[in-house]
């Protein structure tokens, strides 16, 4: 999948509006990969991020004609709705579901544990961005995951820079803490 | 008198010797062993994301489809062309004009339905 159409977002939202059929294929090339990797790792479910993604980018359709260039970001700005509806769903899921046991990491000496590949450290890192409270994991995953600037982060957020940065900071605090028992194969190549 | 007094090097030796790699408190060390520890963990993340499938893809392609405005200056043409035809017929019956502002704002849907088609693959 690749996006080679020149034109900025805000000139391709315009184009859709005016009803050129050929300005809604890039948008969704650059936008939908990023959406989907954020909401799966919000909600830690394939059908539930491809859900989240597919209604984002509805909302932008049906924004397109009403859409103010350079007033925002399209990235931010579906980042913000995306994040939002992650929020909906997993609030849903809260009220349905007990809250389950911390499930701990495998304790494993660092002496006899095997080097890690880049899988198994995603496969970690993901496996702990589920122990994160939400706004926590969020914040975590548009700044070091997305690697948004703060400013960006609370655009999509709607909360403020200090807030992203006692957010991020908490959470990566956190983070460490859940991959503990793993340091010493993680830092390996 | 003390070394001090009659060896002015003493300090800097000490202060030399207090900034030797060994007097790194663990502290530090530790918060330096997570964070490389973490961005190993996130280069990994950002390596390798999901990729959306084809069939969402398709879904989202059928949205922009039927939500995309209809070419404006394509339907105030055929409007407009509507209006002059239903006058020209009223004024050649003898009857009144009618009302073509309302007749503008008739929801007339005179542009062809579009098939639903996936996308192709790239």
């Amino acid at each position: 999948m690749s996006d080679t159409d020149p034109r900025s977002d805000d000139a391709l939202l315009a184009a859709y509006a005016s009803g050129d059929q050929t300005a809604a294929a890039p948008l969704a090339q650059r936008h939908a990969p990023r959406i989907l990797a954020m909401a799966a790792r919000m909600l830690n479910d394939r059908t539930e991020a491809e859900d989240v993604t597919q209604d984002t980018l509805l909302r932008l359709w049906r924004k397109a004609p009403d859409w103010q260039p350079g007033r925002a970001q399209v990235s931010t700005w579906t980042f913000r709705v995306a994040a939002n509806l992650c929020t909906d769903r997993l609030r849903k899921r809260a009220q349905l579901q007990p809250l389950e046991p911390e499930q701990d990491l495998p304790d494993t000496a660092p002496g006899t544990l095997a080097r890690l590949h880049a899988s198994q450290r995603r496969t970690a890192l993901e496996d702990a961005l589920q122990t994160l409270p939400d706004r926590q994991r969020l914040a975590v995953i548009l700044r070091h995951i997305h690697e948004l600037p703060n400013p960006q982060v609370a655009e999509a957020m709607e909360i403020s820079v200090d807030a992203v940065e006692s957010l991020t900071a908490r959470g990566r605090a956190a983070l460490a803490r859940a991959l503990a028992p793993r340091r010493e194969a993680l830092i390996h190549d | 008198m003390t070394d001090r007094d009659t060896d002015p090097s003493a300090d800097l030796a000490a202060d030399l010797a207090a900034l030797k790699p060994d007097a790194v408190p663990d502290a530090l060390m530790a918060r330096i062993a997570e964070d490389a520890m973490l961005e190993q963990a996130f280069h990994a993340a950002r390596a390798t994301p999901p990729r959306p499938s084809d069939l969402l893809m398709a879904r989202i392609a059928r949205d922009a489809k039927r939500h995309q405005p209809r070419n404006r200056s394509d339907t105030g043409a055929w409007l407009t062309l509507v209006a002059a035809g239903v006058a020209g017929l009223m004024i050649g019956f003898g009857g009144a004009l009618p009302d073509t502002f309302s007749l503008a704002q008739a929801d007339y849907d005179l542009t062809p339905s579009y098939d639903f088609e996936l996308l192709a693959e790239e």
